[in-house]
């Protein structure tokens, strides 16, 4: 559905991704993981089509992307970048219903699908707020529900794709699973795919029905959570010794926990 | 003053609906000649700066943003200025036609003279970089801001005085051409702009953000500073450059309206031409039988009432 493939991006000569392929589904929610400089925005970037490729091609839907009408290609796939400013005082209302713009349905309904997504993403009491007075976390909720508003019509032309570029980074421990979890439904009720960039690893591995890890501009590792979370390719990838347990209810789930020398709470080793 | 019963017994009489005999030939000549231009001359003005300003401010994503930030109207008025005080030589060689309309059509030519260069300075692999236009319309400025000087140094006594009211912007008009030629650009242009409102709102997420809601962003920005700075190149070549227009309507329009830009760009256009046509006749009126540059009004007036805004409201106008 969304594929890309032989990706190789360069960027003032440094190889910011090499030789990737890598395809994704609708109905799949996946995360893309890595440390920092690995790459992980520069794939979503490749697949918006803002960025220049050195080789590879990126294809939405059989057609090469650049091949896609701008129009056409958002009302089906929605694009949240990591930082998103807006400076000016609209109310939580009219950004989510920025997300309108391409379609060209009535005014009432385009008001059900803002108080919709609003719901979905906890906004709904924000509504009528000005967005400038919003909490960095409240903000980017309301953001969240602005691109969910622009690929809610369940009758759209084509496969519908959401990419998020660290989503929930500003929100406080409730919220992001909660988003997570809606993010969740959605791929399964809605059919709709979602791919995001993501830093909390136990969070993806909660969330997410697949991860890609990349370090250094290549793909690691490809599939379900418990499959690609070694505590060998989590240890070389990020550079730090972890152990990995599983979930107390749920086997399926791994989860992550550091190992830290000197610890808070650890004890010394014996031989002191 | 002309007592309004003559001023309506004269318009009824231009109109038809009296006998023009009935009416004082002299009110009725000033008001068809001097009075009603100058009333329709301010509201086209007024309405096209206050619009530009407001989509200006949009396309930078900055509530400071102003129509002369592109250099357009600094180019018009050294245009002019030039044209003032070279003209004599210039003109010999020109068809009569032309010689009677110099200053305006050079000034307007010196306007889009500022456009090209600012839009080449300003693309950077085939896109718009709004930083950079930001930082060369400062340059450019500053560049016709020494030549204007140099201009008004080798000018004499008499034009010294034409200059100043170019500087600093007059409605003084008594040629319905002329009107109608810059009518004929700015009205189409500030309507286009209003169908833009829509895109706007979502430049003002960033340009990213736009282009994923399904917006030609490059096309856009083209389109709209071409008409920002025909509508500027026009007032300017019409009256001179008149300053905080553009940059204050819009912020007491959006104190109002809202950032909306549906409901704010028509609501600027009306409110610009009510305010340069208030500010027009303190210029007229305040020292009569002697007029004031009506920039000097606007700046005046214009000055001290944003600063009180920028204090009391600091958070409305979303600074």
């Amino acid at each position: 559905m969304y594929c890309a493939q032989r990706l190789s991006v360069r960027i003032d000569s440094k190889i910011i991704l090499e030789n990737l392929d890598a395809e994704f589904q609708s109905g799949e929610f996946c995360a893309i993981l890595g440390p920092n400089g690995a790459g992980k925005t520069s794939l979503l970037r490749a697949l918006t089509g803002d960025l220049p490729l050195l080789d590879g091609s990126v294809r939405f839907a059989g057609r090469d992307l650049h091949e896609w009408p701008i129009r056409d290609i958002a009302r089906v796939r929605g694009v949240l970048p990591q930082i998103s400013s807006l400076d000016f005082p609209f109310t939580v209302r009219d950004v989510i219903e920025m997300g309108r713009f391409p379609h060209r349905s009535t005014k009432v309904y385009n008001r059900q699908v803002v108080e919709e997504t609003a719901e979905k993403c906890d906004c709904a009491h924000l509504l009528d707020r000005s967005f400038l007075h919003l909490s960095g976390g409240e903000q980017q909720r309301v953001q969240i529900a602005r691109v969910l508003a622009q690929i809610w019509d369940d009758d759209a032309a084509g496969p519908r794709f959401l990419l998020l570029d660290e989503p929930v980074s500003a929100l406080d421990l409730s919220h992001q699973y909660r988003i997570m979890q809606m993010l969740y439904e959605l791929t399964r009720k809605r059919d709709i795919g979602v791919v995001c960039v993501l830093h909390n690893l136990n969070l993806a591995a909660q969330s997410v029905n697949r991860c890609l890890i990349l370090d250094e501009g290549r793909l690691i590792a490809d599939g379900k959570p418990s499959e690609v979370f070694t505590e060998e390719t989590i240890s070389n990838v990020f550079d730090i010794d972890i152990w990995i347990r599983q979930h107390p209810e749920n086997p399926e789930i791994p989860y992550l926990i550091p190992k830290l020398e000197g610890q808070a709470g650890q004890k010394k080793s014996s031989l002191l | 003053m002309i007592p309004i019963d003559d001023v309506l017994s004269a318009l009824a009489g231009l109109t038809g609906m009296a006998d023009a005999n009935s009416v004082d030939s002299q009110v009725a000549t000033i008001l068809a000649k001097i009075r009603i231009p100058r009333l329709v001359l301010g509201i086209i003005v007024g309405a096209g700066l206050a619009i530009s300003g407001c989509v200006m401010q949009a396309l930078f994503r900055n509530p400071m943003a102003d129509p002369g930030l592109l250099g357009v109207s600094s180019g018009a008025a050294l245009g002019a200025m030039i044209t003032i005080v070279l003209g004599a030589r210039i003109a010999s060689g020109l068809p009569a036609g032309l010689v009677e309309h110099l200053i305006p059509v050079v000034a307007f030519a010196g306007g889009l003279c500022a456009l090209a260069i600012i839009h080449r300075l300003s693309r950077i692999n085939f896109r718009i970089d709004i930083p950079t236009m930001l930082l060369a319309g400062i340059a450019l400025n500053s560049i016709t801001g020494a030549l204007i000087g140099l201009v008004s140094y080798i000018s004499d006594d008499g034009q010294l005085r034409q200059l100043v009211f170019w500087g600093l912007g007059s409605l003084e008009v008594t040629n319905w051409t002329r009107i109608g030629i810059s009518a004929a650009v700015i009205v189409p242009a500030s309507v286009v702009m209003t169908c833009y409102a829509r895109h706007l709102n979502a430049n003002l997420l960033g340009e990213n953000e736009a282009r994923y809601l399904g917006i030609d962003i490059e096309g856009m920005k083209k389109m709209l500073v071409v008409l920002v700075s025909l509508i500027v190149g026009a007032c300017v070549a019409m009256s001179g450059i008149i300053g905080f227009v553009g940059l204050l309507v819009p912020h007491l329009v959006r104190m109002a309206t809202g950032p909306d830009h549906r409901l704010l760009l028509p609501a600027c256009g009306i409110f610009g031409a009510v305010l340069l046509v208030l500010a027009d006749i303190l210029a007229r009126t305040l020292i009569t039988p002697a007029e004031i540059p009506i920039g000097i009004i606007t700046a005046i007036l214009g000055g001290p009432f944003f600063l009180w805004l920028l204090v009391r409201h600091r958070r409305k106008l979303a600074l």
